[in-house]
Formats: structure tokens, C-alpha cells, sequence
């Protein structure tokens, strides 16, 4: 393994290898802490599952984007109790009240307001009510909702469980009746005449966190102060629980990367993508360094007809159009699934004859050396020659040209993503760019669904450049003086 | 020294069939080929059953009618018989550029012919990729041999690292870095398309117009491509400045004019020609991507298009001929080869 020390001392006295060897550092340790941390099915489970985002904001921008506009705008604020805040138990009634206070400073109002009730559970027959509160700093104080949990069904045997696999969402900003008791108080106490129309032309989150201006007319102006927001839960049977009660604020800003169309934390999908490129980047590389080589190796040594047809086969490779061919394969193909795979192997089946031209000739002039002839004088076999002699002369060489392949295949995947060729199961920069670019969000302005994913991909295909830069002294051991 | 020539052609030639063969191996052997003639088919079968119905009352004779027209439909679309009889024709007829007819994409003009669509997107594809490339290479390699001269320099060591880095920008992302920055937030130029809506009259005005749109698309190839010119102009002229005939010619005191033009660049000139050959005859396929970004009707938006629709016809002409531009272009050097390198000897 000399060979290896060798190359690595030598790669090291660059800078730029240096600089590049860092950030592939940096790129590794990430993509390991998600593979740890992130659960296995990430791609259909969480990322493509609209449902595990629907208490995001969307299209909202990152926390500090606000920074720069000076405006206080609110940011996503998830409040969760699993203790009820106060309880009072009568003889066949017990009420739990789960209550949070919001202290509102902001210059904006929020995106929406959720409430979520998760694992609820009774005993009687007669099915638990839960009623939505809001307490505003102008005193104001209006019941929102309220409804009945599902009672049970004819053959259910108690304790009776609701809501334990998906949480019961009561989006407050959308539900009818809490819109309706909030123009009616409003109206009452602020002697406006607020109308349902109105209220669905303007947005209702002004109606949670407004007030008609004095001015009268179609205005609203945003009432600072502490909020009260509380669900009262009444148990007919005193054993009954609610597991949790969520109050969602949806910012008008969200995480440090923002959210995209469906709410999705755009940084869990690009941190995602660290594991998923680099994957895709080495195992095209290897396949194509392996194929290749071996190739290469067989028609320089070998000779003869097996030489004219390795070389004429990558002459009619090499020449065919990569990316139409690229596209045209990944199209026909994806149906049958497992999509990174099918462009990984179709870029491999395309990419191969590059190297395998390249070294044949360096193979043909290993051949001529006197140690080939002493090894062939002892009776070495052929393969014996090809694995022991031939492959570890070339193996600094086809080590950087494998390091070159990286990027390339990184960006070939980016690419055929871009045309909505991905991998739906396989999260990736490219795709999230992709889903960008085709909600329209280089035409919107939605910068932050669009500029990380593409900076993430020219970051890592230059750190794997900037590593082939340093090798250059290797690649071309003629030239003395590069960078 | 004519009949290696001779042979390398023929290999190259040879890539032209080939792709043929694979795409159309493809879409057969996959049954892609069947699904979709059987489904343009079924189409015309359900039009000939709604006014069959409305001539014929008697069900039992209907039925016979209908059978009878589905198996002239069927044989009329070549389903009576097995994929490959069909395949089989269509590449003979695509090989002698009898190109067919499109299903649903149609020119500007509206024509079906494949061969008037591809004829219509050319110019605009020499317009977005080709000018760029013309541009970038000459820019570029006046840089790139001027570095070399100076090997290690600030500016030599500068210039390689920004080229390294325009090699890795992909074209979309610096076309929709662009886009955003100088076509939303300062709204300068147009974010997509050719000519605005509705295009202006009168021609100058029109061809202002396009040039608009274009500077966008322009400036986004520009930078992706002009590093890689640099940066090869570059190695390659550092690789020859350190053959030892250059030191030679140094050492007999040759004035470092002479050595950098008769011993450096007449040597350099062939690599750089095979370069720009093959990035011109590459650029005629189209940036598929860019186009797509841009929202340029050229060929790579039409290769893109025609996958989308799976318009085999399109698609497999398409292919053909990105491929005889490359390898035509490629015969081209071949012979070129021979005039600009003394010392190639087959």
C-alpha cells in the first residue's frame, strides 16, 4: 500500500487539495450525522408525505431574510402541552383547560393558527367536547369553536382511542365558525361592520390578531399584547385524557433555510442531500473507475482483436451525445423504480471509455518494461502480471481521475433531476431546485427554494475539483509548475 | 497513412447506426413503441365506431364492422406485426433523412414534417449556444495563452482558480442565479422567452428585442464556458513551453518572441482547433437545459419536449442527427489532423 502514502504525501503539498480535502471533510461528517440521525424511508416517509408538513408555513422565507427588511415579522412558534394548565373535576364532569399565552410584538401578522388535539381517550359512552378560546389584550374574549369527538361505535369495547395516529387539526384561520364568532364580537365591540366577504378578500388572520382601525372603513391594524389562546376539553367519565394539545403560529418566516409549496423545511431536505449526492457521486465513480480500468488494462496488455474491439466500442461510445442519451434511458426506464440506481448505471454504461482509452497506452508501455519481462521469464501468469504489476503502477493515476468522475456524476444526477428526472424516493439538490424552478420561483422571487440546493451542488463538485487540482502533478507528471 | 485514416472514419460512422439501433432496441423491446401506437390506434378506432354507429343500426353487423376496421387500423399503424418489422423501417427511413411526421408537436408554422420542426430551431439554437461559444473560446484562449506566459504568477494562479470554478458552474444554476438577480429584483432584463408579448412590429425593433432577451442566456454560457477554455488554452501551451525542443530553442537564445510563436503555439494550435471543433459541433445539439430555463425554442427544448411527449419520431431523428453533426465534425479533425500536426503519423 506504499503507493497510496505516496500519493497521498504528494496530493497533500497542494494547496488547493488542501482547501478541497477540508470541505470533503466537512461534506462527509455531515452526510454521516444524517444518515445517523435521519430515519431510514426519510424520502417517501417525511419528505414526500404532504401531510407531515401541513403545520409549516408556506413559501415562507428564512429567519434572517428579515433582517434585512428591519420589520418584526413573526416567526413559527409551536406551543405543545401535555399537561392540562388547570383542572376542574365535578361529580360526572371533569374539565381540563390546556391554555398558552402568546405575547404578540410583531409587525405582521402570522400565516395561519392551528390547534392540535393528539391521542385523545374516554370511557363513556357519551364522547368528550372540546371548545377553542381566544383571550385578546383588548379583553375581548370569544369562543371559537367546538365539537364532539367521535363517540363510539356499536361494537368498540372501551377505553376508546381517537386520534392517535394523526392528530385532529383544527386550522382556526380557515374554520368557519371561528371566523363567524370573531366578526360577530369584533363588530359588537369595535361597532364595525366587518362581512364574511370582506374577511376572505383581506385574510382572516387579521381578524385573530387585529382590530377594525378607528378610522372605520376596510382597514385593520394589528393589536399588540399578550394573547390567551386555551382549549377547554369536558370528560364525562373522570378517567378520560388528551394526550396533547397544540397551539401553531404559523411565522411569516420559518427554520434557517425556510419552506417551500407544501411547507417542507427546506433544511432538512438539503442536509438530506450531503448523504444522497455524495452516494450517487462515488458509486458512479467507482463503477465507471472500475469498468474503465479493467478495460483499459485488458486491451493495452492483452492486444490483438480483443484490443481493436475494446477500442472501436469506446470510440462508438465515447462519441455518442451523453446528456440526450442520458435523459432518453432515465425516461424510458422509471418506471421500473429504484431511479438513482437505473442514472447511475446508464451513466455508467456512457462514461466508461473515456479512461479506458487514456490507459491502454500507459498499459502499453508498462508492458515494455524489463520488470514485465522478468515476471513473464519467472512464469507469471497473465492476471498475475495485470493485478500485481500493471494495476499498481497506474493506480495513483486512475485514483485522481476517479476523484475527477465525482463531480461529474454529481452534476450529470443535478441535471437529469432538474428535467424531473430524480429519484422521488431519494430527496436531492437537484430536485429541490427543480421543484423550484417549475413552482415558478425564480419568476416569484422565492430565492431561498432555489439558491441553496444549487450552491450546495457547485460546492461540493468544486471541492472535488479543487482536489484533482493538486493531483495535476500526478495526472500529468511531466508538468512541473501548475497552481 | 490514408487507410488507418480510412478505418478511424468508418468506426465513427458506425456511431451513428448504433445510436439507432439502441433507441430503437429500446423503445421496442421495453413495449413503449406498441403502447403508444396502440393507444393512437384505439384513438382513431373510437372516432370510427361513433359515426360507424350512426350508420349502422343492426348490432351483430356493427360489431363485424367495427372488427373489420380495427384490423385495417391496426395494420395501418404496422401493430399486425411483430415490433421490429416496424423498427426496422423506421430506422432505414430515418438513415436516408426521411425524417416522418411528429404525433402532436408541431413548428411555428404549424407543419408535422420532423424535418421543418429541426429546420426551424436550428437558427435559434446557433443564436443562444453557438455565439456564446464562438465568444467564450476566442476570449478565453487569448487569456489562457497570455497566463501561460507567465506560469505561477499572481495572475496566472488567480485566473486558473476562477476558471476552475467557471468549469464547475453548471449553466441552470448560474442562469437562474441570473434571472433572479437581474430579472426580478432589478428588472432589467426578461426573465423567459425569445421576443416579449406581444412582439413589437417593425423588423429592427424586433431584432433589439431579441437581442434583449438574449443578453441574459449570453451572459449565463459566457461564464460557465469561458473558464474551461482558459484553463485548457493554458495546459496545453504549459505543457508544450516544457518540451525540451522549447528548451533547446531557448537555449540558443531564439528571442522568447519566436520561441512563444514558432515553437510554442504552431504546436499548441491542433489540440486547440480539436477543441473548438468539437465544442461547435456540440453546441448545435443544443443546451438542453438553458433552453429550458430560458425559455428558448431551440433544439435542446425541442429534444426536451419530445421525450416529455414520447414522440419516438422526433426523438430518434433528433438523436440522429446531434450525433452526424459530432461525428462528422470529428472526421473533419481527423483529416485536419493531418494538415496542422507534421508529426501525426498514423
Amino acid at each position: 500500500m506504499s503507493f497510496v502514502r505516496e500519493f497521498i504525501k504528494k496530493a497533500w503539498e497542494s494547496w488547493s487539495t488542501r482547501i478541497g480535502i477540508v470541505f470533503l471533510a466537512i461534506l462527509i461528517i455531515l452526510s454521516i450525522l444524517v444518515v445517523l440521525t435521519y430515519p431510514m424511508d426519510f424520502g417517501t416517509r417525511v419528505w414526500s408525505n404532504p401531510s407531515y408538513w401541513a403545520d409549516n408555513p408556506r413559501l415562507a422565507p428564512p429567519i434572517w431574510a428579515s433582517f434585512f427588511t428591519m420589520a418584526k415579522t413573526p416567526t413559527h412558534t409551536a406551543l405543545k402541552l401535555n399537561q392540562p394548565t388547570n383542572m376542574l373535576e365535578e361529580e360526572d364532569l371533569t374539565l381540563m383547560e390546556y391554555s398558552v399565552e402568546i405575547n404578540y410584538g410583531y409587525d405582521d401578522y402570522p400565516s395561519f393558527l392551528h390547534v392540535l388535539i393528539k391521542n385523545v381517550t374516554f370511557y363513556s359512552t357519551r364522547p368528550p367536547r372540546i371548545e377553542v378560546w381566544i383571550g385578546r389584550p383588548d379583553s375581548l374574549i370569544v369562543r371559537l369553536t367546538s365539537f364532539t369527538i367521535r363517540g363510539p361505535s356499536p361494537t368498540e369495547e372501551p377505553p376508546y382511542r381517537r386520534y392517535v395516529e394523526s392528530p385532529y387539526r383544527i386550522i382556526l384561520t380557515e374554520d368557519s365558525s371561528s371566523i363567524l364568532n370573531l366578526i360577530y364580537s369584533l363588530n359588537e365591540k369595535y361597532d364595525s361592520n366587518i362581512t364574511l366577504d370582506e374577511v376572505s378578500t383581506i385574510g382572516s388572520e387579521r381578524l385573530f390578531f387585529g382590530c377594525p382601525s378607528k378610522l372605520g372603513g376596510r382597514g385593520f391594524s394589528i393589536l399588540r399584547g399578550p394573547y390567551r389562546l386555551y382549549a377547554r376539553v369536558y370528560v364525562y367519565d373522570g378517567l378520560g385524557s388528551v394526550g396533547e394539545v397544540d397551539f401553531i403560529l404559523g411565522g411569516k418566516t420559518y427554520g434557517l433555510l425556510g419552506t417551500d409549496m407544501i411547507g417542507r423545511d427546506l433544511m432538512m431536505g438539503l442536509l438530506y442531500g450531503f448523504p444522497a449526492s455524495l452516494m450517487i457521486g462515488f458509486l458512479a465513480s467507482v463503477l465507471v473507475t472500475s469498468i474503465g480500468t479493467f478495460l483499459g488494462v485488458l486491451s493495452g496488455y492483452i492486444g490483438g482483436r480483443t484490443d481493436t474491439v475494446i477500442q472501436r466500442s469506446s470510440d462508438v461510445v465515447l462519441n455518442m451525445p451523453l446528456l440526450p442519451i442520458l435523459i432518453f434511458f432515465t425516461f424510458i426506464f422509471r418506471e421500473f423504480g429504484m431511479r438513482f440506481l437505473l442514472i447511475i448505471l446508464v451513466l455508467t454504461a456512457f462514461s466508461w471509455p473515456g479512461l479506458t482509452i487514456i490507459i491502454r497506452p500507459m498499459v502499453m508501455q508498462i508492458k515494455t518494461s524489463q520488470f514485465i519481462e522478468a515476471a513473464i521469464s519467472c512464469g507469471a501468469s497473465r492476471r498475475w502480471i495485470m493485478r500485481r504489476h500493471i494495476l499498481p503502477n497506474l493506480a495513483p493515476f486512475i485514483i485522481a481521475q476517479s476523484i475527477f468522475l465525482v463531480p461529474s456524476a454529481i452534476l450529470a444526477e443535478a441535471a437529469l433531476s432538474f428535467l424531473g428526472l430524480g429519484d422521488p424516493t431519494l430527496p436531492t439538490w437537484g430536485q429541490i431546485l427543480e421543484q423550484g424552478f417549475r413552482s415558478g420561483a425564480i419568476y416569484l422571487g422565492y430565492w431561498w427554494w432555489v439558491i441553496p440546493p444549487g450552491t450546495l451542488i457547485v460546492f461540493t463538485a468544486i471541492t472535488f475539483l479543487l482536489i484533482t487540482i493538486g493531483l495535476e502533478p500526478i495526472l500529468n507528471p511531466k508538468l512541473k509548475s501548475v497552481i | 497513412m490514408i487507410k488507418p485514416l480510412f478505418y478511424r472514419s468508418l468506426t465513427l460512422l458506425l456511431v451513428a447506426p448504433a445510436i439507432l439501433l439502441l433507441m430503437t432496441l429500446t423503445l421496442g423491446l421495453t413495449g413503449i413503441s406498441d403502447r403508444i401506437l396502440v393507444s393512437m390506434a384505439e384513438q382513431t378506432l373510437q372516432e370510427v365506431k361513433k359515426s360507424l354507429a350512426t350508420q349502422i343500426h343492426d348490432p351483430s353487423a356493427l360489431e363485424a364492422a367495427i372488427q373489420l376496421r380495427k384490423q385495417e387500423i391496426y395494420s395501418s399503424y404496422g401493430l399486425d406485426k411483430p415490433w421490429f418489422y416496424r423498427m426496422f423501417q423506421m430506422v432505414i427511413r430515418i438513415a436516408t433523412f426521411d425524417l416522418g411526421r411528429t404525433r402532436v408537436i408541431k413548428s411555428f408554422t404549424g407543419s408535422q414534417e420532423v424535418s421543418e420542426i429541426i429546420l426551424e430551431r436550428i437558427p435559434n439554437t446557433i443564436l443562444l449556444v453557438t455565439i456564446p461559444l464562438i465568444f467564450s473560446a476566442i476570449a478565453g484562449i487569448l487569456i489562457g495563452v497570455k497566463v501561460a506566459s507567465r506560469p505561477g504568477t499572481l495572475l496566472d494562479r488567480l485566473t486558473s482558480y476562477l476558471s476552475v470554478i467557471s468549469y464547475t458552474l453548471p449553466s441552470w444554476w448560474i442562469g437562474i442565479v441570473l434571472i433572479i438577480l437581474l430579472g426580478f429584483y432589478v428588472k432589467i432584463f426578461p426573465v423567459s422567452g425569445m421576443y416579449s408579448i406581444p412582439p413589437p412590429s417593425g423588423a429592427l425593433s424586433r431584432i433589439l428585442d431579441l437581442i434583449w432577451h438574449s443578453i441574459l442566456p449570453f451572459t449565463t454560457l459566457v461564464i460557465v464556458q469561458i473558464g474551461g477554455w482558459v484553463y485548457s488554452a493554458r495546459m496545453i501551451v504549459l505543457n508544450i513551453a516544457q518540451e525540451d525542443y522549447v528548451n533547446a530553442a531557448r537555449a540558443r537564445g531564439l528571442p522568447e518572441d519566436i520561441v512563444r510563436r514558432r515553437y510554442i503555439l504552431r504546436v499548441a494550435a491542433p489540440p486547440i482547433v480539436t477543441n473548438i471543433v468539437l465544442g461547435l459541433s456540440g453546441s448545435l445539439g443544443g443546451a438542453i437545459i438553458t433552453e429550458t430555463i430560458f425559455g428558448w425554442y431551440g433544439m435542446g427544448s425541442l429534444y426536451y419536449q419530445a421525450i416529455m411527449t414520447l414522440e419516438e419520431n422526433l426523438l430518434i431523428a433528433l438523436t440522429y442527427i446531434y450525433t452526424l453533426i459530432y461525428i462528422s465534425a470529428r472526421i473533419i479533425l481527423e483529416v485536419m489532423y493531418l494538415a496542422l500536426d507534421p508529426r501525426v503519423r498514423y
